[in-house]
Protein backbone atom coordinates (compact mmCIF):
# COMPACT_ATOMS: atom_id res chain seq x y z
CA UNK A 1 0.00 0.00 0.00
CA UNK A 2 1.41 3.32 -1.03
CA UNK A 3 -0.03 5.45 1.79
CA UNK A 4 1.83 3.31 4.31
CA UNK A 5 5.04 3.70 2.34
CA UNK A 6 4.59 7.47 2.20
CA UNK A 7 3.94 7.70 5.95
CA UNK A 8 6.97 5.51 6.62
CA UNK A 9 9.16 7.64 4.36
CA UNK A 10 7.99 10.83 6.09
CA UNK A 11 8.77 9.40 9.53
CA UNK A 12 12.19 8.21 8.38
CA UNK A 13 12.94 11.64 6.95
CA UNK A 14 11.94 13.34 10.19
CA UNK A 15 14.16 10.99 12.19
CA UNK A 16 17.14 11.40 9.87
CA UNK A 17 16.80 15.17 10.28
CA UNK A 18 16.65 14.48 14.02
CA UNK A 19 19.93 12.58 13.93
CA UNK A 20 21.70 15.39 12.10
CA UNK A 21 20.20 17.94 14.48
CA UNK A 22 21.25 15.90 17.51
CA UNK A 23 24.90 15.82 16.46
CA UNK A 24 25.06 19.61 16.10
CA UNK A 25 22.88 20.20 19.13
CA UNK A 26 24.98 18.04 21.42
CA UNK A 27 28.09 19.92 20.34
CA UNK A 28 26.76 23.47 20.46
CA UNK A 29 23.22 23.94 21.68
CA UNK A 30 22.69 21.68 24.65
CA UNK A 31 24.45 23.77 27.25
CA UNK A 32 22.69 26.92 26.04
CA UNK A 33 19.13 25.80 26.65
CA UNK A 34 19.57 24.36 30.12
CA UNK A 35 22.14 25.41 32.70
CA UNK A 36 21.84 22.01 34.43
CA UNK A 37 23.81 20.57 31.52
CA UNK A 38 27.01 22.34 32.57
CA UNK A 39 29.25 19.92 34.38
CA UNK A 40 27.11 16.88 33.58
CA UNK A 41 28.77 13.75 32.36
CA UNK A 42 28.85 11.56 29.28
CA UNK A 43 26.19 9.26 30.65
CA UNK A 44 23.67 12.05 30.72
CA UNK A 45 24.48 13.16 27.20
CA UNK A 46 24.10 9.65 25.85
CA UNK A 47 20.89 8.98 27.70
CA UNK A 48 19.11 11.94 26.13
CA UNK A 49 20.15 11.13 22.54
CA UNK A 50 17.01 9.19 21.54
CA UNK A 51 14.85 11.95 22.96
CA UNK A 52 16.79 14.58 21.02
CA UNK A 53 16.26 12.66 17.80
CA UNK A 54 12.51 12.39 18.34
CA UNK A 55 11.80 15.78 19.93
CA UNK A 56 14.30 17.78 17.92
CA UNK A 57 11.78 20.34 16.73
CA UNK A 58 10.97 21.39 20.28
CA UNK A 59 14.64 21.62 21.23
CA UNK A 60 15.39 23.65 18.11
CA UNK A 61 12.72 26.15 19.12
CA UNK A 62 14.23 26.42 22.61
CA UNK A 63 17.69 26.81 21.16
CA UNK A 64 16.62 29.66 18.86
CA UNK A 65 14.88 31.35 21.78
CA UNK A 66 17.94 30.96 24.01
CA UNK A 67 20.13 32.52 21.30
CA UNK A 68 17.83 35.53 21.04
CA UNK A 69 17.93 36.07 24.78
CA UNK A 70 21.72 36.11 24.74
CA UNK A 71 21.92 38.47 21.78
CA UNK A 72 19.27 40.95 22.90
CA UNK A 73 20.95 42.26 26.08
CA UNK A 74 24.16 42.65 24.10
CA UNK A 75 22.29 44.90 21.70
CA UNK A 76 21.00 47.06 24.52
CA UNK A 77 24.51 47.76 25.75
CA UNK A 78 25.83 48.54 22.30
CA UNK B 1 0.36 15.98 42.17
CA UNK B 2 -1.77 19.03 41.70
CA UNK B 3 -5.49 19.24 42.19
CA UNK B 4 -6.33 19.39 38.50
CA UNK B 5 -4.20 16.37 37.78
CA UNK B 6 -5.71 14.36 40.63
CA UNK B 7 -9.12 15.02 39.15
CA UNK B 8 -7.96 14.09 35.67
CA UNK B 9 -6.46 10.79 36.86
CA UNK B 10 -9.72 9.94 38.55
CA UNK B 11 -11.69 10.82 35.43
CA UNK B 12 -9.43 8.67 33.26
CA UNK B 13 -9.82 5.71 35.60
CA UNK B 14 -13.54 6.16 35.76
CA UNK B 15 -13.57 5.90 31.99
CA UNK B 16 -11.22 2.90 32.08
CA UNK B 17 -13.45 1.23 34.66
CA UNK B 18 -16.05 1.07 31.90
CA UNK B 19 -13.81 0.63 28.86
CA UNK B 20 -11.59 -2.16 30.16
CA UNK B 21 -14.38 -4.57 31.18
CA UNK B 22 -16.32 -3.77 28.01
CA UNK B 23 -13.20 -4.38 25.93
CA UNK B 24 -12.22 -7.58 27.69
CA UNK B 25 -15.71 -9.04 27.73
CA UNK B 26 -16.53 -8.21 24.13
CA UNK B 27 -13.25 -9.77 23.06
CA UNK B 28 -14.16 -12.80 25.16
CA UNK B 29 -17.53 -13.08 23.44
CA UNK B 30 -16.09 -13.10 19.94
CA UNK B 31 -13.68 -15.96 20.63
CA UNK B 32 -14.59 -18.52 17.97
CA UNK B 33 -16.36 -21.66 19.14
CA UNK B 34 -13.90 -24.43 19.82
CA UNK B 35 -14.23 -27.94 18.47
CA UNK B 36 -13.63 -29.79 21.71
CA UNK B 37 -10.40 -29.10 23.47
CA UNK B 38 -10.45 -26.45 26.14
CA UNK B 39 -6.69 -26.26 26.28
CA UNK B 40 -5.06 -25.51 22.99
CA UNK B 41 -1.56 -26.85 22.56
CA UNK B 42 -1.95 -29.36 25.40
CA UNK B 43 1.66 -29.96 26.22
CA UNK B 44 1.42 -33.36 27.82
CA UNK B 45 -1.29 -34.85 25.61
CA UNK B 46 -0.61 -38.39 24.49
CA UNK B 47 -1.67 -40.15 21.31
CA UNK B 48 -4.77 -42.36 21.47
CA UNK B 49 -3.81 -45.95 20.57
CA UNK B 50 -5.67 -46.55 17.26
CA UNK B 51 -5.17 -44.70 14.00
CA UNK B 52 -8.59 -44.46 12.30
CA UNK B 53 -7.29 -42.78 9.23
CA UNK B 54 -3.90 -41.57 8.11
CA UNK B 55 -4.25 -38.72 5.62
CA UNK B 56 -1.76 -38.43 2.78
CA UNK B 57 1.08 -36.17 3.87
CA UNK B 58 1.23 -32.59 2.63
CA UNK B 59 4.20 -30.28 2.17
CA UNK B 60 5.74 -29.97 5.61
CA UNK B 61 3.15 -31.81 7.68
CA UNK B 62 0.84 -34.81 7.97
CA UNK B 63 -2.08 -35.62 10.22
CA UNK B 64 -4.09 -38.59 11.44
CA UNK B 65 -7.40 -39.12 13.15
CA UNK B 66 -6.88 -41.36 16.15
CA UNK B 67 -9.29 -43.07 18.51
CA UNK B 68 -9.36 -45.28 21.57
CA UNK B 69 -10.07 -49.03 21.51
CA UNK B 70 -13.88 -48.70 21.82
CA UNK B 71 -14.10 -45.74 19.39
CA UNK B 72 -15.67 -43.36 21.91
CA UNK B 73 -12.99 -40.69 21.74
CA UNK B 74 -11.40 -39.01 18.76
CA UNK B 75 -8.19 -37.17 18.36
CA UNK B 76 -6.46 -35.16 15.69
CA UNK B 77 -2.76 -35.94 15.56
CA UNK B 78 -0.80 -33.22 13.79
CA UNK B 79 2.84 -33.74 12.88
CA UNK B 80 5.05 -31.12 11.32
CA UNK B 81 7.73 -33.21 9.67
CA UNK B 82 9.51 -30.10 8.46
CA UNK B 83 9.77 -26.67 10.03
CA UNK B 84 6.84 -24.77 8.55
CA UNK B 85 7.43 -21.40 6.91
CA UNK B 86 4.72 -19.82 9.06
CA UNK B 87 5.80 -19.63 12.71
CA UNK B 88 2.34 -20.30 14.08
CA UNK B 89 -1.07 -21.23 12.71
CA UNK B 90 -4.50 -22.38 13.80
CA UNK B 91 -6.54 -25.34 12.60
CA UNK B 92 -10.26 -24.94 11.94
CA UNK B 93 -12.99 -27.36 11.02
CA UNK B 94 -15.37 -25.86 8.45
CA UNK B 95 -18.15 -27.11 6.18
CA UNK B 96 -16.90 -28.53 2.93
CA UNK B 97 -16.24 -25.80 0.35
CA UNK B 98 -16.51 -23.00 2.91
CA UNK B 99 -13.01 -21.67 3.40
CA UNK B 100 -14.04 -18.93 5.81
CA UNK B 101 -12.65 -19.85 9.21
CA UNK B 102 -15.06 -17.49 10.94
CA UNK B 103 -17.84 -19.93 9.98
CA UNK B 104 -15.94 -22.86 11.38
CA UNK B 105 -14.81 -24.22 14.72
CA UNK B 106 -11.34 -23.75 16.15
CA UNK B 107 -9.56 -27.06 16.69
CA UNK B 108 -6.22 -25.90 17.96
CA UNK B 109 -3.04 -24.04 17.40
CA UNK B 110 0.28 -25.31 16.12
CA UNK B 111 3.77 -23.93 15.98
CA UNK B 112 6.38 -24.30 13.28
CA UNK B 113 7.76 -27.59 14.64
CA UNK B 114 6.59 -30.61 16.59
CA UNK B 115 3.61 -32.96 17.02
CA UNK B 116 0.27 -31.86 18.43
CA UNK B 117 -2.73 -33.76 19.72
CA UNK B 118 -6.21 -32.26 19.87
CA UNK B 119 -9.25 -33.97 21.29
CA UNK B 120 -12.12 -33.65 18.82
CA UNK B 121 -15.70 -34.91 18.54
CA UNK B 122 -17.28 -37.56 16.36
CA UNK B 123 -17.79 -35.15 13.44
CA UNK B 124 -14.11 -35.78 12.77
CA UNK B 125 -14.78 -39.46 12.21
CA UNK B 126 -13.36 -40.15 8.75
CA UNK B 127 -15.85 -41.15 6.05
CA UNK B 128 -15.91 -40.47 2.36
CA UNK B 129 -19.17 -38.57 2.59
CA UNK B 130 -17.92 -36.35 5.41
CA UNK B 131 -19.17 -32.80 4.92
CA UNK B 132 -16.24 -31.24 6.74
CA UNK B 133 -12.81 -29.99 5.90
CA UNK B 134 -9.79 -28.80 7.85
CA UNK B 135 -8.41 -25.33 7.22
CA UNK B 136 -4.88 -24.46 8.24
CA UNK B 137 -4.95 -20.73 8.90
CA UNK B 138 -2.18 -18.21 9.51
CA UNK B 139 -3.92 -15.79 11.88
CA UNK B 140 -1.07 -13.33 11.93
CA UNK B 141 -1.44 -12.63 8.22
CA UNK B 142 -5.05 -13.87 7.98
CA UNK B 143 -4.37 -16.33 5.17
CA UNK B 144 -5.58 -19.87 4.56
CA UNK B 145 -2.44 -21.94 4.18
CA UNK B 146 -4.06 -25.24 3.27
CA UNK B 147 -7.49 -26.89 3.05
CA UNK B 148 -7.97 -30.65 3.34
CA UNK B 149 -11.23 -32.61 3.11
CA UNK B 150 -11.80 -34.78 6.15
CA UNK C 1 17.59 22.20 39.59
CA UNK C 2 20.69 24.18 40.36
CA UNK C 3 23.04 21.22 40.24
CA UNK C 4 24.10 19.53 37.02
CA UNK C 5 22.43 16.51 35.52
CA UNK C 6 23.55 12.99 36.13
CA UNK C 7 22.66 10.07 33.84
CA UNK C 8 21.12 8.32 36.82
CA UNK C 9 21.14 9.78 40.31
CA UNK C 10 22.10 6.50 41.86
CA UNK C 11 22.28 6.02 45.58
CA UNK C 12 22.23 2.93 47.77
CA UNK C 13 18.47 2.62 47.81
CA UNK C 14 18.12 3.02 44.06
CA UNK C 15 20.87 0.48 43.48
CA UNK C 16 19.12 -2.10 45.59
CA UNK C 17 15.87 -1.32 43.77
CA UNK C 18 17.48 -1.75 40.37
CA UNK C 19 19.19 -4.97 41.36
CA UNK C 20 15.89 -6.36 42.53
CA UNK C 21 14.23 -5.48 39.22
CA UNK C 22 17.10 -7.02 37.32
CA UNK C 23 17.19 -10.19 39.41
CA UNK C 24 13.43 -10.67 39.09
CA UNK C 25 13.54 -10.26 35.31
CA UNK C 26 16.43 -12.67 34.87
CA UNK C 27 14.81 -15.21 37.15
CA UNK C 28 11.47 -14.95 35.35
CA UNK C 29 12.95 -15.24 31.87
CA UNK C 30 15.18 -18.14 32.87
CA UNK C 31 12.29 -20.01 34.47
CA UNK C 32 10.15 -19.43 31.40
CA UNK C 33 12.84 -20.72 29.05
CA UNK C 34 13.58 -23.77 31.18
CA UNK C 35 9.92 -24.71 31.61
CA UNK C 36 9.31 -24.36 27.89
CA UNK C 37 12.37 -26.47 27.12
CA UNK C 38 10.95 -29.20 29.37
CA UNK C 39 7.29 -29.10 28.37
CA UNK C 40 7.35 -27.79 24.80
CA UNK C 41 10.78 -28.68 23.47
CA UNK C 42 9.61 -28.11 19.90
CA UNK C 43 9.09 -24.39 20.29
CA UNK C 44 11.57 -22.26 18.44
CA UNK C 45 13.80 -19.94 20.40
CA UNK C 46 12.08 -16.89 18.90
CA UNK C 47 8.67 -18.10 20.06
CA UNK C 48 9.94 -18.64 23.59
CA UNK C 49 11.56 -15.23 23.65
CA UNK C 50 8.45 -13.50 22.30
CA UNK C 51 6.27 -15.07 25.00
CA UNK C 52 8.68 -14.82 27.90
CA UNK C 53 9.28 -11.11 27.35
CA UNK C 54 5.65 -10.22 26.67
CA UNK C 55 4.32 -11.90 29.80
CA UNK C 56 7.10 -10.43 31.94
CA UNK C 57 6.38 -6.96 30.59
CA UNK C 58 2.67 -7.29 31.34
CA UNK C 59 3.48 -8.24 34.94
CA UNK C 60 5.83 -5.27 35.36
CA UNK C 61 3.27 -2.97 33.75
CA UNK C 62 0.67 -3.97 36.32
CA UNK C 63 3.10 -3.44 39.19
CA UNK C 64 4.16 -0.05 37.84
CA UNK C 65 0.59 1.14 37.44
CA UNK C 66 -0.42 0.07 40.92
CA UNK C 67 2.41 1.89 42.73
CA UNK C 68 0.79 5.33 42.48
CA UNK C 69 -2.53 4.48 44.15
CA UNK C 70 -0.84 2.08 46.61
CA UNK C 71 1.26 4.90 48.02
CA UNK C 72 -1.92 6.94 48.48
CA UNK C 73 -3.52 4.09 50.35
CA UNK C 74 -0.50 3.17 52.49
CA UNK C 75 2.72 5.10 52.97
CA UNK C 76 4.68 1.86 53.29
CA UNK C 77 4.68 1.64 49.50
CA UNK C 78 6.54 4.92 49.06
CA UNK C 79 9.94 3.26 48.49
CA UNK C 80 8.46 1.68 45.36
CA UNK C 81 7.57 5.08 43.95
CA UNK C 82 11.05 6.42 44.51
CA UNK C 83 12.43 4.71 41.46
CA UNK C 84 9.32 3.91 39.48
CA UNK C 85 10.87 5.31 36.33
CA UNK C 86 13.48 2.58 36.27
CA UNK C 87 10.70 0.05 36.39
CA UNK C 88 9.08 1.74 33.41
CA UNK C 89 12.27 1.92 31.39
CA UNK C 90 13.06 -1.74 32.18
CA UNK C 91 9.59 -2.69 30.99
CA UNK C 92 10.15 -0.86 27.74
CA UNK C 93 13.48 -2.61 27.13
CA UNK C 94 11.84 -5.98 27.73
CA UNK C 95 8.82 -5.36 25.55
CA UNK C 96 11.05 -3.98 22.81
CA UNK C 97 12.48 -7.50 22.51
CA UNK C 98 8.95 -8.87 22.15
CA UNK C 99 7.99 -6.30 19.51
CA UNK C 100 11.21 -6.64 17.54
CA UNK C 101 11.16 -10.41 17.52
CA UNK C 102 7.48 -10.48 16.58
CA UNK C 103 8.19 -8.26 13.62
CA UNK C 104 11.23 -10.34 12.71
CA UNK C 105 9.40 -13.62 13.08
CA UNK C 106 6.16 -12.70 11.38
CA UNK C 107 6.92 -9.88 9.01
CA UNK C 108 10.47 -9.96 7.79
CA UNK C 109 10.26 -12.99 5.50
CA UNK C 110 8.32 -11.39 2.65
CA UNK C 111 9.55 -8.74 0.30
CA UNK C 112 7.45 -5.95 1.80
CA UNK C 113 8.92 -3.66 4.42
CA UNK C 114 8.21 -5.32 7.80
CA UNK C 115 6.46 -2.21 9.13
CA UNK C 116 4.27 -2.01 6.05
CA UNK C 117 3.54 -5.72 6.44
CA UNK C 118 2.59 -5.17 10.08
CA UNK C 119 -0.19 -2.83 9.04
CA UNK C 120 -1.24 -4.29 5.73
CA UNK C 121 -1.25 -8.02 6.38
CA UNK C 122 -4.50 -7.54 8.26
CA UNK C 123 -6.79 -4.62 7.60
CA UNK C 124 -9.99 -5.83 9.24
CA UNK C 125 -10.29 -2.72 11.38
CA UNK C 126 -14.06 -3.07 11.27
CA UNK C 127 -14.20 -6.51 12.83
CA UNK C 128 -13.58 -7.33 16.45
CA UNK C 129 -12.68 -11.00 16.13
CA UNK C 130 -10.34 -10.35 13.23
CA UNK C 131 -8.99 -7.06 14.49
CA UNK C 132 -5.35 -6.36 13.60
CA UNK C 133 -4.19 -6.85 17.16
CA UNK C 134 -0.56 -6.27 16.30
CA UNK C 135 -1.26 -2.66 15.44
CA UNK C 136 -2.56 -2.20 18.99
CA UNK C 137 0.68 -3.62 20.38
CA UNK C 138 2.64 -1.41 18.05
CA UNK C 139 1.00 1.81 19.23
CA UNK C 140 1.40 0.78 22.86
CA UNK C 141 5.08 0.17 22.16
CA UNK C 142 5.40 3.64 20.63
CA UNK C 143 3.90 5.19 23.77
CA UNK C 144 6.24 3.23 26.03
CA UNK C 145 9.11 4.26 23.79
CA UNK C 146 8.28 7.95 24.02
CA UNK C 147 7.95 7.67 27.78
CA UNK C 148 11.22 5.79 28.16
CA UNK C 149 13.26 8.23 26.10
CA UNK C 150 11.86 11.22 28.00
CA UNK C 151 12.16 9.70 31.44
CA UNK C 152 15.18 11.81 32.42
CA UNK C 153 14.44 15.02 34.35
CA UNK C 154 16.07 16.96 31.54
CA UNK C 155 12.93 16.29 29.52
CA UNK C 156 10.62 17.30 32.32
CA UNK C 157 12.24 20.73 32.22
CA UNK C 158 12.76 21.06 28.52
CA UNK C 159 9.49 19.72 27.19
CA UNK C 160 7.77 21.75 29.97
CA UNK C 161 6.11 19.95 32.89
CA UNK C 162 2.71 20.24 31.23
CA UNK C 163 3.70 18.49 28.01
CA UNK C 164 5.70 15.93 29.97
CA UNK C 165 2.86 15.07 32.33
CA UNK C 166 0.43 14.80 29.44
CA UNK C 167 2.77 12.54 27.52
CA UNK C 168 3.24 10.30 30.53
CA UNK C 169 -0.50 10.15 31.16
CA UNK C 170 -0.72 8.31 27.83
CA UNK C 171 0.45 5.26 29.75
CA UNK C 172 -3.20 4.63 30.55
CA UNK C 173 -4.05 4.52 26.87
CA UNK C 174 -1.07 2.24 26.34
CA UNK C 175 -2.35 -0.07 29.06
CA UNK C 176 -5.75 -0.26 27.40
CA UNK C 177 -4.07 -1.00 24.06
CA UNK C 178 -2.00 -3.77 25.65
CA UNK C 179 -5.08 -5.37 27.19
CA UNK C 180 -6.82 -5.34 23.83
CA UNK C 181 -3.67 -6.53 22.04
CA UNK C 182 -3.73 -9.61 24.22
CA UNK C 183 -7.50 -10.09 24.22
CA UNK C 184 -7.89 -9.77 20.45
CA UNK C 185 -4.60 -11.53 19.76
CA UNK C 186 -3.51 -14.72 21.44
CA UNK C 187 -6.63 -15.11 23.53
CA UNK C 188 -8.71 -15.56 20.39
CA UNK C 189 -6.70 -18.72 19.73
CA UNK C 190 -6.33 -19.87 23.28
CA UNK C 191 -9.66 -21.06 24.63
CA UNK C 192 -8.29 -21.78 28.08
CA UNK C 193 -10.15 -19.21 30.19
CA UNK C 194 -7.23 -18.91 32.61
CA UNK C 195 -5.70 -16.20 30.43
CA UNK C 196 -8.88 -14.17 30.26
CA UNK C 197 -9.26 -14.46 34.01
CA UNK C 198 -5.69 -13.24 34.57
CA UNK C 199 -6.30 -10.21 32.36
CA UNK C 200 -9.60 -9.52 34.12
CA UNK C 201 -8.08 -9.76 37.59
CA UNK C 202 -5.23 -7.48 36.55
CA UNK C 203 -7.58 -4.88 35.11
CA UNK C 204 -9.97 -5.01 38.06
CA UNK C 205 -7.16 -4.66 40.58
CA UNK C 206 -5.86 -1.56 38.84
CA UNK C 207 -9.32 -0.07 38.43
CA UNK C 208 -10.17 -0.67 42.09
CA UNK C 209 -6.88 0.77 43.37
CA UNK C 210 -7.12 3.87 41.23
CA UNK C 211 -10.76 4.52 41.98
CA UNK C 212 -10.30 4.08 45.74
CA UNK C 213 -7.18 6.22 45.96
CA UNK C 214 -8.51 8.74 43.46
CA UNK C 215 -11.85 9.36 45.15
CA UNK C 216 -10.15 9.68 48.52
CA UNK C 217 -7.77 12.32 47.24
CA UNK C 218 -10.39 14.25 45.34
CA UNK C 219 -12.62 14.20 48.41
CA UNK C 220 -9.80 15.64 50.50
CA UNK C 221 -9.54 18.48 48.01
CA UNK C 222 -13.23 19.15 48.31
CA UNK C 223 -13.39 19.52 52.12
CA UNK C 224 -15.06 22.82 52.99
CA UNK C 225 -13.67 24.88 55.87
CA UNK C 226 -16.43 27.01 57.32
CA UNK C 227 -14.82 29.20 59.96
CA UNK C 228 -13.19 32.26 58.45
CA UNK C 229 -11.86 35.45 60.00
CA UNK C 230 -9.78 38.31 58.53
CA UNK C 231 -8.72 36.15 55.60
CA UNK C 232 -7.71 33.30 57.91
CA UNK C 233 -9.43 29.91 57.86
CA UNK C 234 -9.68 27.58 60.82
CA UNK C 235 -8.13 24.32 59.63
CA UNK C 236 -7.31 22.07 62.59
CA UNK C 237 -6.04 21.71 66.11
CA UNK C 238 -2.32 22.03 66.77
CA UNK C 239 -2.35 18.54 68.33
CA UNK C 240 -3.47 17.06 64.99
CA UNK C 241 -0.05 17.73 63.52
CA UNK C 242 2.87 15.53 64.55
CA UNK C 243 6.31 16.97 65.18
CA UNK C 244 8.37 17.35 61.97
CA UNK C 245 5.31 16.42 59.92
CA UNK C 246 2.53 18.29 58.22
CA UNK C 247 -1.15 18.29 57.47
CA UNK C 248 -2.51 19.43 54.14
CA UNK C 249 -5.47 21.67 53.46
CA UNK C 250 -6.99 22.61 50.15
CA UNK C 251 -8.51 26.02 50.79
CA UNK C 252 -8.34 27.52 47.35
CA UNK C 253 -6.98 26.02 44.20
CA UNK C 254 -4.14 24.00 45.64
CA UNK C 255 -3.15 22.22 48.82
CA UNK C 256 -1.09 23.95 51.47
CA UNK C 257 1.15 21.97 53.83
CA UNK C 258 1.26 23.15 57.45
CA UNK C 259 4.43 21.84 59.08
CA UNK C 260 5.17 21.58 62.80
CA UNK C 261 8.87 21.72 63.53
CA UNK C 262 11.11 23.12 66.25
CA UNK C 263 8.21 24.54 68.29
CA UNK C 264 6.75 26.44 65.34
CA UNK C 265 4.19 26.04 62.57
CA UNK C 266 5.07 26.95 58.98
CA UNK C 267 2.94 26.82 55.86
CA UNK C 268 4.25 26.15 52.35
CA UNK C 269 2.69 25.25 49.04
CA UNK C 270 2.23 21.49 48.87
CA UNK C 271 3.49 21.08 45.31
CA UNK C 272 7.13 20.05 44.90
CA UNK C 273 8.96 21.83 42.11
CA UNK C 274 10.47 18.61 40.86
CA UNK C 275 7.52 16.53 39.76
CA UNK C 276 4.76 17.99 41.88
CA UNK C 277 5.23 15.53 44.72
CA UNK C 278 3.15 16.20 47.88
CA UNK C 279 5.49 18.09 50.23
CA UNK C 280 2.98 17.77 53.06
CA UNK C 281 3.43 14.01 53.02
CA UNK C 282 7.13 14.28 53.58
CA UNK C 283 8.89 15.09 56.82
CA UNK C 284 11.48 17.49 58.15
CA UNK C 285 14.94 15.99 57.80
CA UNK C 286 18.02 18.03 58.83
CA UNK C 287 15.84 21.09 59.20
CA UNK C 288 14.42 20.80 55.69
CA UNK C 289 11.02 19.74 54.43
CA UNK C 290 11.89 16.68 52.37
CA UNK C 291 9.70 15.61 49.46
CA UNK C 292 8.52 12.02 49.86
CA UNK C 293 8.86 11.26 46.17
CA UNK C 294 12.49 11.90 45.27
CA UNK C 295 13.87 13.82 48.22
CA UNK C 296 14.01 17.47 47.08
CA UNK C 297 14.38 19.73 50.12
CA UNK C 298 12.96 23.11 51.16
CA UNK C 299 13.42 25.27 54.23
CA UNK C 300 10.14 25.54 56.15
CA UNK C 301 10.44 29.24 56.93
CA UNK C 302 10.95 30.47 53.36
CA UNK C 303 10.21 27.57 51.01
CA UNK C 304 13.68 27.78 49.44
CA UNK C 305 15.88 24.82 48.60
CA UNK C 306 19.22 25.05 50.39
CA UNK C 307 22.12 25.99 48.05
CA UNK C 308 23.27 24.96 45.47
CA UNK C 309 19.66 24.21 44.57
CA UNK C 310 17.39 26.98 43.38
CA UNK C 311 13.86 25.63 43.76
CA UNK C 312 11.39 27.78 45.65
CA UNK C 313 7.81 27.27 46.69
CA UNK C 314 5.23 29.78 47.93
CA UNK C 315 4.81 30.39 51.64
CA UNK C 316 1.73 31.32 53.66
CA UNK C 317 0.81 32.86 56.98
CA UNK C 318 -0.33 30.66 59.86
CA UNK C 319 -1.40 31.75 63.32
CA UNK C 320 -2.42 30.06 66.52
CA UNK C 321 -5.31 31.01 68.74
CA UNK C 322 -5.32 28.77 71.76
CA UNK C 323 -4.87 25.37 70.16
CA UNK C 324 -6.64 26.36 66.92
CA UNK C 325 -4.57 26.60 63.78
CA UNK C 326 -5.62 29.36 61.39
CA UNK C 327 -4.25 29.43 57.87
CA UNK C 328 -4.31 32.27 55.37
CA UNK C 329 -4.65 30.96 51.80
CA UNK C 330 -3.08 34.08 50.29
CA UNK C 331 0.23 32.96 48.79
CA UNK C 332 3.41 34.95 49.17
CA UNK C 333 5.87 35.04 46.29
CA UNK C 334 7.89 31.84 46.07
CA UNK C 335 10.72 31.83 48.59
CA UNK C 336 9.33 34.63 50.83
CA UNK C 337 10.43 34.30 54.45
CA UNK C 338 7.53 34.04 56.97
CA UNK C 339 7.80 34.09 60.75
CA UNK C 340 5.55 31.08 61.30
CA UNK C 341 3.50 30.63 64.46
CA UNK C 342 5.17 29.95 67.80
CA UNK C 343 3.64 27.09 69.75
CA UNK C 344 3.68 28.09 73.42
CA UNK C 345 3.38 25.59 76.25
CA UNK C 346 -0.22 26.66 76.65
CA UNK C 347 -1.02 25.83 73.02
CA UNK C 348 0.65 22.50 73.19
CA UNK C 349 -1.48 21.21 76.02
C1 LIG D 1 5.46 -3.71 17.65
C2 LIG D 1 4.74 -4.09 18.64
C3 LIG D 1 4.18 -5.47 18.86
C4 LIG D 1 4.02 -6.51 17.99
C5 LIG D 1 4.35 -6.57 16.50
C6 LIG D 1 3.45 -7.61 18.73
C7 LIG D 1 3.11 -8.83 18.20
C8 LIG D 1 2.59 -9.87 18.90
C9 LIG D 1 2.25 -11.15 18.35
C10 LIG D 1 2.43 -11.54 16.88
C11 LIG D 1 1.78 -11.93 19.34
C12 LIG D 1 1.32 -13.37 19.23
C13 LIG D 1 2.51 -14.22 19.44
C14 LIG D 1 2.17 -15.66 19.50
O1 LIG D 1 1.20 -16.00 20.16
O2 LIG D 1 2.89 -16.44 18.92
C15 LIG D 1 1.79 -11.14 20.55
C16 LIG D 1 1.39 -11.58 21.78
C17 LIG D 1 1.47 -10.85 22.95
N1 LIG D 1 1.89 -9.53 23.06
FE1 LIG D 1 2.59 -8.38 21.56
N2 LIG D 1 3.29 -7.21 20.04
C18 LIG D 1 3.73 -5.92 20.16
C19 LIG D 1 3.74 -5.15 21.31
C20 LIG D 1 3.34 -5.59 22.55
C21 LIG D 1 3.34 -4.78 23.75
C22 LIG D 1 3.77 -3.31 23.84
C23 LIG D 1 2.90 -5.60 24.77
C24 LIG D 1 2.72 -5.31 26.25
C25 LIG D 1 3.39 -4.60 27.03
C26 LIG D 1 2.63 -6.89 24.21
C27 LIG D 1 2.17 -7.97 24.94
C28 LIG D 1 1.84 -9.19 24.40
C29 LIG D 1 1.38 -10.31 25.17
C30 LIG D 1 1.19 -10.35 26.69
C31 LIG D 1 1.14 -11.35 24.27
C32 LIG D 1 0.61 -12.75 24.62
C33 LIG D 1 1.70 -13.70 24.95
C34 LIG D 1 2.49 -14.07 23.72
O3 LIG D 1 2.01 -14.81 22.89
O4 LIG D 1 3.61 -13.56 23.60
N3 LIG D 1 2.91 -6.86 22.87
N4 LIG D 1 2.30 -9.88 20.25
S1 LIG E 1 8.48 15.34 43.22
FE1 LIG E 1 10.43 14.55 42.97
S2 LIG E 1 11.33 15.27 44.76
FE2 LIG E 1 9.43 16.11 44.93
Amino acid sequence: MSTMTVILAAISLYLVAGIIFTIIFQLKGLSKIDEGVNGSGWGFRIIIIPGCIVFWTGLLRKWIKANKEIIDPAKEHA
Amino acid sequence: MIKKLRKKHLQIWTALAVLLPVGIISAWLVIPPAAKDKLLQPASARALPVILKAYPSRVGFEFNIRTNTDTTQFQLEWVNNQTLTYPTATIYQTQLNDGNVQHGRLVGRIEARGSYYFMVDSTFKPSYNSTYQLVLYDFIHQKNMDIIKL
Amino acid sequence: MGASYLAVGWNRQKKIYDWLIFAFCVLYLATFVVLTAIFNPDYTFETVLIRATSTLAVIILHVTLSIGPLTRINKKFLPLLYNRRHLGVSMFCIILVHGSFSILQFHSLGNVNPFVSLFTSNTHFGSLADFPFQALGFFALIIFFLMAITSHDFWLHNLSPKVWKTLHMFVYLAYFLVVMHVMLGVIQYETNPVFIIIMLIGAFTLIALHLIAGTREVNKDDVIYKLKQDGYVLVCDVKDIEEDRAKMFCLDTERIAVYKTGGKLFAVNNVCKHQNGPLGEGKVIDGCITCPWHGYQYLPQNGQSPPPFKEKVSTYDVKLEGTHVWLNPKAYAEGTERPGAVISVVNAE
